[in-house]
């Protein structure tokens, strides 16, 4: 992510902490979009913390653990065509992968408020999530 | 959106422009991408239409924008359902009783008036999180300590008005019990103050909760009788040391005699909140055998249970005993619970889980073990919602079902085979709701909660279904059985409040008269609390 040039922080299990230090004190200034790679309870937490400063979940893209150390990757809303190979071809390196769309999708982001998280039969751990916060955008 | 019930466009117009001359244009939301956000993440009607939806929200700062608020509704007859900081998820989240309900959202009333740290209280306006109120004391280095529950971002107002619970000393956890003084506002739109409050001359209103004439504070407590605006809560003296110690036990039988001195040493004050889980819980999961045991019909007499835990060396229970004070005193409490329970209890074992001194540098609180035994709000009660061997298949989120249970060994077996083959019954499994090793919530002060979550989903109606179903059929089972539920999401109130059914439910005609009088427009949270004003009122 620092070859990108974005400021990275380390979300623990509980992420109030780092939202207090980090995320919210970055949003006092201008409307600023925040990226992450969590789980879904993080995700969770996160979109609710949010809402307050009038940002909305704008990409989740969540990665469901399969047997043989295959993943299962779900978007929700519209990105581009170039997105779900991308992510299918990683292999293990789904995260650059998810990193690299939620960085250059730009204008795709749609609100996900209250997305319910994807289900698939064969997952066997937990969900992780690639995920945006942004600033709402209103007529 | 829906509109509110019975008003006409025209009025809800006006009702509109009235609103926003109150608070701010910028403070009435009516926009669908605004109100969604009020929606019950874990509804369990999810996009049905029984799902309780908002026509407007309104976000105002201060008391005087709260009585402007009302004395419109009171115009228009517009419900209201006032949110502290909206996050009471399991028992409703921010959405309202009654569909069409105008939310007024009291997050940006967020002051707190004062803590004193000698007489030991705060006096808070409602959008003051355990958060907020955690940071002033620890900024300030002040000498108390807030009680806080899972998880710590809701509020410290909103919470006591829930009867919300957290997990240190009786006194504290309880937290509409510590409470000591409200503001409120009352239907008409006047402005009440209970307790020593109520003395314009009195500066002890965060110290002694009565005053004097009929103590009315629970009336705003699970209720639509007027909206508070500011609360005084008792807070605890930040003690030197606190110790963790655990009790294992190896024969289901012996949760008789942990009960009792558990409950002697809280009820004298030697302990804060006793903590009782059972190690075959998980170990069902990971141990088929242990599985098997845990569903034979003959699983209630306990010998296969006790055979195992003999065979594996495994804990039938354990119980967690949490002590606070000066060191020496802790110490000597610890002692006197030790030897109570090596008598009582042959063969058990103890285990040192945690000291620590205060204050904590950020290091060691942040490496606590259970953060809410020392009043560390936190967040990490949403990573246990995570997929494992305990939670093959996590829920979107879930309801809650808690019945009180009698704070007895011989109660908590008994509970537990009810709720176990009543499920059965109902053809419905939970693999993870009841069993043999469940094991009672201690959080409300002198009865257990035998607490189960339900799951819901936000993309599949049948889970819904099924769980309201459920829920349903474990209210009247429960009831049948004299176990009362202490907290409930919107859509059961009316059930658990007709469980409440002493002389043909004389507390609930009890509350409509009252709220006939003091509500007459039935303005405030109509339906909260499982009754509702004349002009909605079934029957009236």
């Amino acid at each position: 992510m620092a070859d990108w040039g974005v400021r990275t922080v380390a979300l623990p299990t509980d992420p109030y902490g780092v939202w207090q230090r980090h995320m919210a004190q970055a949003r006092t200034g201008q409307p600023q979009a925040i990226a992450g790679f969590s789980n879904l309870g993080t995700l969770f937490c996160l979109e609710r913390l949010g809402w307050e400063m009038g940002l909305r979940a704008s990409l989740r893209i969540e990665h469901l653990p399969l047997s043989g150390g295959r993943w299962h990757h779900v978007t929700h809303g519209a990105l581009p065509d170039w997105a779900a190979p991308l992510l299918d071809n990683a292999a293990g390196d789904f995260g650059l992968a998810a990193a690299r769309i939620a960085l250059e999708a730009t204008g795709c982001g749609s609100d996900l408020t209250h997305a319910a998280p994807a289900r698939h039969d064969s997952a066997i751990g937990d969900a992780f999530v690639t995920w945006i916060l942004s600033p709402i955008t209103t007529a | 959106m829906p509109l509110p019930p019975n008003v006409s466009a025209a009025d809800w117009q006006a009702a509109l422009a009235e609103f926003r001359s109150a608070v701010g244009a910028a403070a009435v939301f009516t926009a669908d991408e605004d109100l969604t956000l009020y929606r019950d993440a874990y509804s369990p009607v999810w996009g049905e239409a029984e799902e309780r939806l908002v026509s407007a929200a309104l976000a105002p700062t201060t008391t005087e924008q709260v009585q402007a608020i009302v004395r419109t509704a009171n115009r228009y007859r517009i419900p209201l359902f006032p949110i502290a900081t909206g996050r009471n998820l399991g028992y409703g989240g921010s959405a309202p009783n009654l569909s069409g309900s105008v939310i007024v959202d009291l997050k940006r009333m967020n002051r707190i008036i004062e803590v004193d740290d000698r007489r030991h209280f705060a006096i808070v306006e409602p959008g003051v999180s355990y958060f907020d109120l955690y940071q002033h004391i620890q900024q300030r280095k002040l000498d108390v300590w807030i009680d806080v529950p899972d998880p710590g971002w809701g509020s410290v107002l909103g919470n006591a008005m829930d009867r919300g619970v957290g997990h240190t000393w009786s006194n504290y956890r309880d937290h509409f019990g510590s409470h000591c003084g409200l503001e409120v506002v009352l239907p008409d739109g006047e402005v009440l103050r209970t307790g020593m409050g109520a003395m314009t001359t009195a500066g002890t209103s965060g110290d002694f909760r009565y005053g004097f004439g009929p103590n009315v504070d629970g009336l705003f407590a699970q209720a639509g009788f007027g909206i508070v605006t500011r609360m005084g809560i008792h807070l605890m003296p930040r003690p030197d040391v606190f110790l963790h110690r655990r009790v294992l036990a190896f024969s289901r039988q012996d949760i008789v005699p942990l009960v009792d001195i558990a409950n002697k040493l809280e009820d004298a004050g030697l302990i804060g909140m006793p903590l009782y889980e059972s190690p075959m819980f998980a170990g069902q999961f990971q141990d088929a055998a242990l599985r098997d045991i845990a569903l034979a019909p003959d699983v209630w007499n306990g010998n296969a249970i006790d055979r195992y835990a003999a065979e594996k060396s495994m804990a039938v229970w354990q119980l967690g005993l949490s002590f606070y004070g000066p060191a020496e005193v802790v110490e000597a409490s610890w002692r006197h619970a030790r030897g109570l329970i090596d008598k009582a209890v042959p063969g058990c074992r103890f285990e040192d889980v945690e000291t620590l001194h205060f204050p904590l540098s950020a290091e060691a609180e942040e490496a606590a073990h259970h953060k809410v035994l020392i009043g560390v709000p936190n967040l990490n009660i949403f990573s246990i919602g995570a997929r494992s061997a305990t939670n093959p298949e996590p829920a979107d989120g879930h309801l809650l079902f808690s019945p009180m249970v009698a704070r007895s060994g011989d109660e908590v077996l008994k509970a537990q085979r009810l709720f176990t083959e009543g499920l059965r019954e109902m053809g419905t499994d939970f693999p993870n709701a009841y069993g043999p090793f469940t094991a009672p919530f201690t959080w409300m002060p002198r009865i257990f909660a035998m607490t189960t979550g339900l799951p819901v989903s936000r993309s599949d109606p049948e889970v819904n279904r099924k769980s309201r179903d459920t829920m349903r059929k474990l209210i009247e089972l429960g009831a049948r059985h004299g176990y009362g539920e202490y907290r409930t999401p919107p859509v059961f109130q009316e059930q658990v409040m007709a469980t409440y059914d002493f002389n043909n439910n004389i507390l609930r005609r009890f509350c409509e008269t009252l709220k006939d009088a003091a509500d007459p427009n039935g303005i405030i949270a109509p339906g909260r609390g499982g009754f509702w004003p004349r002009a909605i009122r079934k029957g009236a």
